[in-house]
C-alpha cells in the first residue's frame, strides 16, 4: 500500500516536469534577433526615441555574401531598423511588437550606441533595461555617437552584413591601437556604482567617405555619473588607458633629425603608485614599463644601432608621457576621474577618503600627478637596418 | 519509472501463465530398449511416424548365428562414407571372422564396440529418449537383436558454412575468421586459440523442443567457480521449448531484462571470445549461430575493439577515446540541437546562430518535429539497407542521399543543420556497434526530454541513464565498474589503455589466477650490444 503511493507521487512528480516543459520554448523562425541598439533624445520632453536593428533572416536560398547594403535590390538587406519612442526602454520594446512580425530577442545584442544630446541629458534611464533584463548581456559594448545615435545604424557595410556588426568588430579590433576604449555595460555600472570613477565610452561619428556613409572613431567620451561632460581625442584616451593599464600594443611616431620611425608599441604595464603629501593633498606616481619595437622608418639613418636606440626610446617616452599629462589635464579640466584614483584612495586610504569623498572634484583638480615611464627596446623586425646599401 | 512498468508487465504475464504451467509438469519415467529388436524397432518407427528422413536400416550380423541389427539415422545428418567403410562393413564382412575366434556366449554389443567398428566415437545407451538425441544429433544408432543395448556411433557430416570474415565485427588488424553456425568448430576455433588443459567446454542441453546444445567455455583456475555456477545455474532454469539463436538465451540469463542496455555480451571473433576467456570471464557457445555471449560484461567493453590490443597504445587509445566521444554525440546530438535551438538560442555564437536561423527559416515544422522525421528517415534507410537484396543497396543509397540529403533541404522541408545533426548522429552509432540499440532508445528519451524542458530536461534524463547504469549488475559484477565503483588497478584498461607490458594483473575480482606476467619491464632493445661489448 505505502509502495504505491510512493510510485503514485513519483509518477506525479514526473508528469508535473512535463507539465512545466515548453513554456519558454522559442522557434527560431520565430524570434527577430536585435543586433545593435541606438538610444536618442525623443522629440518631446522626457521621451526616449529607440531604434532596434535587426537581423533579417533571409531562408535557406542566401543571397550572396556583400549584398548586406540597404541599397541592393535583389537579395533584400540583411537587416531592418526600426524605431519608436515612448518613456520607457521596455515599454518601448513591446510596443515594437505593433511593427515587427517577430518576439524581439535581445541576447545577441552587439552594440548600444546612445546620441550625444541623450547621452548629455544621462544615460541612466536607456541604459536600465539592458542591465535589468536577465536575456540582455552586460557584456555589450556600450557607446556614444556624435549626432544622432540612429544615424549609426544607417551606416553602410564594410565587411559584416550589418552596421552594427561592423561596429563591434571594429571596437574589438581596437587593441591593436588602444586608443579607443573597449567599454561595455557592466563596466560602466561598475564606474557609475563606485561613485568617484568617471566612465569613458567610445565616441564615433559617421563620415561621408566617398559617397558612403562609413563609421569612424573620435577618442572617447568622458562622463560624469551618467552623464556626458566631454569628450577626449585619440591621444588623450590612450593616455588613460596607459594609467589604467589597458594599453595593449599601438604605434607611435617618432622623430629623428632627417628620419621618422613608428615605435610600435609590444607591450606594455603601468601601476599608479598614490601617497599622501604633508600639505593634505594626494600625490600620483604614475609609471609605465613598455617595450617598444621598430615598425617601420623613413630615411636611411639605422634607427635600429647602439646610438639611436636609446634615443628612440628617449623619445617614445616623451611621447608617452605627453600623451597621459595631455589625458590628466583634459581630466582635470573637466573634473572628471577617469583614472579611477579616487577608487584606489578608497582602498589604500579609507580614512583619507572618508575626509576628502565631499569635495573629491576640489582635491583632484588639485592632486600632484608625476609620470615616469620606462621603454625596452625589443627588435626591428625581419629587418636589421634599412634598405639602403650604404647604411652601417 | 519504465523499470517499474516493465516490472508489472512482467508479473501480470507470468502469472497468466503460471497457472497454465503447473499443470503439465509430470515427467513419465524414462523408457528402456527390451531385448527383442523388432519391439525396440516399432517404438522407435511410433514416435518417428512420418519423418521422411529417418533411415532404418535392418541387416544381419554374419556372427556364427545369424544375429539380426538395425541402424538409425537421419539422411542428411550423417557421413555416408563413414557409415558404409566404417559401421556397416565391419558388422557385415568382418564380424564372421571375428566370433569364430572368440567364438561362444559372450557380449554381442561390447564385442561390437571393442573389435568390430572402426569410428573414433561410440557409446553405449539403453534410455529410448538417449537413442532418439543421439539420432537426431547426427550419430548413427546401432541396435542389436537380444541386446537391451544400443551404440551410438559417432558419423556427424552435415552441410556447415566455411569459416570466413566476420561480416559485423571487421577488423583492419587482426585474425579474420568468424565463429560459424556449428557449435563443435566453434569450440574448436577457440581451442585453437587458446592451447591450456585448463580450457574446459562444459556441454548442456537448452530448449525442450529444439534440444539445442549450449556450451560454456571458460579456463579452470581462471575464472571464479561462482559464475560458473551462477551461469549453469541460470541456463539450467530456462524453460523455454526453442532456442534458437544465442539471442534466446541472452534474454534468459541477464541480470537487468527491464534495462535498455545489454548486460550480456556477443561477439562473431574467436579471438575476441578467448581474449575474454582469459580474462576470466566465461563464453557462452549456442549450436546454430555464430554469435557467441560473453559474461560478464562492463559498459566500457562497449567501447573496446579487438584492434585496440594489435595496434600500439597511442593510436589504440586515441580510438578509444573516439569511440567515447561517438556515443555521447549519438545519444545527445539531436537532443542537445533541439535544445539549444528552441530553448537557449543564447547559447550559439552571433555568426551561427544567423546562419541556423536562416535555413530554419520557413520549415513548416518545429525543429522536434523535423528532427523526429529525420531520425525516423534514417532508421527506415538503415532497415532498408539490412533487408534489401544486396543488388538493390546502391539503387538504395543514392535514392536515400538524393531524397534525405539533398532534396528535403532544397524543398525547405528540413533543414541543412539538422541534416548535419542526424548524419552525424548515425554515423556516430556504427562507431560503438555493441551499445548501438540502447543508444537508439536514450537518444530518443533525451530528445524528447530536451524538446520539453531543454538543457535543464537533458541533464534530468542524463542524471537518470547515470543512476540506472550504476543499479546494473551484470553476473553479480557492477556494470560500471571500474569507473563506479572505481578502481585505480582495473583503469589500465577501462576508457584508456596501458601498454600491454604493464598489464600485468588481470581484471581483479574476475579472475581467481591474478597473475597474467611478473615481469613489468618493455622488452625494447635493452640486450643489444655495442662494439665493446656494452649495453647500449
Amino acid at each position: 500500500m505505502k509502495h504505491r503511493i510512493y510510485r503514485f507521487l513519483f509518477a506525479a512528480l514526473i508528469l508535473a516536469l512535463l507539465l512545466a516543459g515548453c513554456y519558454d520554448r522559442r522557434e527560431l523562425n520565430t524570434l527577430g534577433f536585435v543586433m545593435g541598439v541606438a538610444i536618442d533624445k525623443g522629440e518631446n520632453k522626457d521621451e526616449i526615441e529607440l531604434s532596434l536593428q535587426m537581423a533579417k533572416v533571409t531562408g535557406s536560398d542566401q543571397s550572396e555574401p556583400g549584398s548586406g547594403s540597404k541599397e541592393s535590390g535583389t537579395g533584400g538587406d540583411s537587416y531592418i531598423n526600426v524605431s519608436a519612442s515612448g518613456e520607457s526602454i521596455n515599454q518601448i520594446v513591446r510596443d515594437m511588437e505593433y511593427k515587427v512580425s517577430r518576439r524581439i530577442y535581445v541576447p545577441h545584442n552587439q552594440v548600444v550606441v546612445f546620441g550625444e544630446d541623450m547621452a548629455r541629458q544621462g544615460i541612466r534611464d536607456g541604459m536600465d533595461f539592458f542591465a535589468r533584463a536577465p536575456e540582455a548581456r552586460a557584456t555589450v559594448y556600450v557607446l556614444v555617437a556624435k549626432g544622432k545615435a540612429a544615424d549609426i545604424l544607417e551606416a553602410d557595410t564594410v565587411f559584416e552584413k550589418m552596421p552594427s556588426s561592423d561596429l563591434k568588430k571594429i571596437i574589438d579590433e581596437q587593441d591593436i591601437t588602444s586608443t579607443v576604449p573597449q567599454t561595455t555595460l557592466y563596466d560602466i555600472m561598475n564606474d557609475i556604482l563606485s561613485r568617484s570613477k568617471a566612465p569613458i565610452l567610445p565616441y564615433i561619428e559617421i563620415i561621408d567617405d566617398k559617397g558612403s556613409k562609413r563609421i569612424n572613431c573620435l577618442g572617447s567620451a568622458v562622463f560624469k555619473n551618467d552623464k556626458m561632460i566631454g569628450h577626449m581625442d585619440l591621444q588623450q584616451t590612450r593616455g588613460t588607458l596607459y594609467v589604467l593599464d589597458k594599453v595593449q600594443t599601438g604605434t607611435m611616431t617618432v622623430k629623428f633629425k632627417d628620419a621618422a620611425a613608428a615605435a610600435e608599441i609590444r607591450q606594455s604595464k603601468s601601476k599608479v603608485k598614490l601617497s599622501l603629501k604633508k600639505d593634505g593633498g594626494v600625490k600620483a606616481e604614475i609609471q609605465v614599463r613598455q617595450t617598444v619595437g621598430i615598425g617601420d622608418q623613413k630615411g636611411t639613418l639605422n634607427i635600429a644601432n647602439a646610438e639611436n636606440i636609446p634615443v628612440l626610446l628617449k623619445e617614445s617616452e616623451k611621447t608617452v608621457k605627453e600623451e597621459i599629462m595631455a589625458a590628466i589635464d583634459k581630466a582635470k579640466e573637466l573634473g572628471a576621474d577617469v583614472f579611477g584614483f579616487g577608487k584606489s584612495i578608497y582602498r589604500k586610504y579609507p580614512r583619507k577618503w572618508k575626509e576628502i569623498e565631499e569635495n573629491w572634484e576640489e582635491v583632484f583638480r588639485e592632486m600632484e600627478t608625476v609620470v615616469k615611464v620606462k621603454s625596452k627596446a625589443d627588435g626591428s623586425g625581419r629587418i636589421m637596418r634599412p634598405i639602403a646599401p650604404a647604411v652601417q | 519509472m519504465f523499470s517499474f512498468l516493465m516490472k508489472k508487465a512482467g508479473i501480470f504475464l507470468a502469472k497468466k501463465q503460471g497457472a497454465e504451467g503447473s499443470k503439465e509438469k509430470k515427467e513419465d519415467k524414462p523408457k528402456r530398449l527390451s531385448k527383442k529388436l523388432p519391439e525396440n524397432l516399432s517404438v522407435i518407427r511410433e514416435i518417428m511416424k512420418g519423418s521422411s528422413d529417418i533411415i532404418i536400416r535392418e541387416f544381419y550380423l554374419n556372427l556364427d548365428r545369424i544375429v539380426e541389427g538395425a541402424l538409425i539415422m537421419v539422411d542428411g545428418l550423417t557421413d555416408d562414407r563413414i557409415i558404409n567403410d566404417n559401421i556397416i562393413y565391419p558388422l557385415m564382412h568382418d564380424a564372421r571372422q571375428h566370433l569364430k575366434k572368440t567364438g561362444g556366449d559372450m557380449d554381442i554389443i561390447s564385442h561390437i564396440r571393442n573389435s568390430l567398428l572402426s569410428a573414433s566415437q561410440v557409446k553405449e545407451e539403453t534410455d529410448i529418449d538417449e537413442i532418439l538425441n543421439g539420432f537426431l544429433n547426427g550419430d548413427v544408432a546401432l541396435l542389436v537383436n537380444g541386446a537391451a543395448k544400443a551404440l551410438i556411433i559417432s558419423s556427424k557430416g552435415w552441410e556447415k558454412r566455411a569459416v570466413n570474415e566476420p561480416p559485423s565485427e571487421a577488423v583492419v588488424r587482426g585474425p579474420r575468421e568468424c565463429f560459424i553456425e556449428n557449435l563443435r568448430t566453434n569450440t574448436a576455433l577457440i581451442r585453437r586459440k587458446i592451447r591450456n588443459p585448463g580450457l574446459t567446454f562444459e556441454s548442456l542441453t537448452v530448449g525442450k523442443k529444439t534440444g539445442t546444445n549450449v556450451c560454456i567455455a571458460y579456463i579452470k583456475g581462471v575464472a571464479r567457480q561462482e559464475l560458473i555456477d551462477t551461469i549453469k545455474k541460470r541456463l539450467t532454469s530456462i524453460d523455454t521449448d526453442a532456442v534458437l539463436e544465442s539471442g534466446y538465451i541472452e534474454q534468459y540469463i541477464e541480470d537487468f531484462p527491464e534495462s535498455i542496455f545489454a548486460t550480456v555480451g556477443f561477439t562473431e571473433k574467436p579471438d575476441v571470445a578467448a581474449a575474454k576467456i582469459l580474462e576470466g570471464r566465461a563464453a557462452i557457445i549456442v549450436d546454430g549461430t555464430p554469435f557467441v555471449l560473453t559474461v560478464p560484461l562492463l559498459f566500457v567493453e562497449s567501447f573496446q575493439s579487438a584492434e585496440d590490443y594489435y595496434f600500439r597504445p597511442y593510436f589504440a587509445n586515441m580510438l578509444r577515446i573516439t569511440r567515447v566521444i561517438s556515443y555521447a554525440i549519438t545519444i545527445l546530438a539531436p537532443a542537445l540541437y533541439v535544445a539549444i535551438t528552441t530553448f537557449h538560442q543564447e547559447l550559439l555564437p552571433t555568426s551561427l546562430l544567423l546562419t541556423t536561423a536562416s535555413a530554419r527559416e520557413g520549415i513548416p515544422f518545429p525543429a522536434f518535429l523535423e528532427c523526429l522525421i529525420m531520425l525516423m528517415t534514417f532508421e527506415i534507410l538503415r532497415e532498408a539497407g539490412v533487408r534489401l537484396p544486396r543488388p538493390v543497396g546502391q539503387a538504395l543509397s543514392i535514392v536515400g542521399a538524393l531524397v534525405v540529403g539533398e532534396s528535403a533541404v532544397s524543398a525547405g522541408i528540413i533543414g541543412a543543420p539538422m541534416v548535419i545533426v542526424v548524419a552525424i548522429t548515425a554515423l556516430s552509432s556504427f562507431v560503438t556497434p555493441n551499445e548501438a540499440d540502447s543508444a537508439a532508445v536514450l537518444r530518443l528519451i533525451l530528445l524528447i526530454l530536451g524538446a520539453v524542458l531543454g538543457g535543464f530536461g537533458i541533464a534530468i534524463g542524463l542524471l537518470g541513464t547515470l543512476v540506472h547504469l550504476s543499479s546494473l549488475r551484470s553476473f553479480g559484477y557492477p556494470f560500471l565498474y571500474p569507473i563506479a565503483p572505481f578502481d585505480v588497478e582495473d583503469s589500465k584498461d577501462a576508457i584508456l589503455r596501458a601498454p600491454l607490458w604493464l598489464m600485468i594483473k588481470r581484471p581483479k575480482e574476475m579472475s581467481t589466477d591474478i597473475k597474467r606476467q611478473t615481469i613489468n619491464v618493455p622488452p625494447t632493445g635493452k640486450d643489444i650490444k655495442d662494439n665493446k661489448g656494452e649495453l647500449i
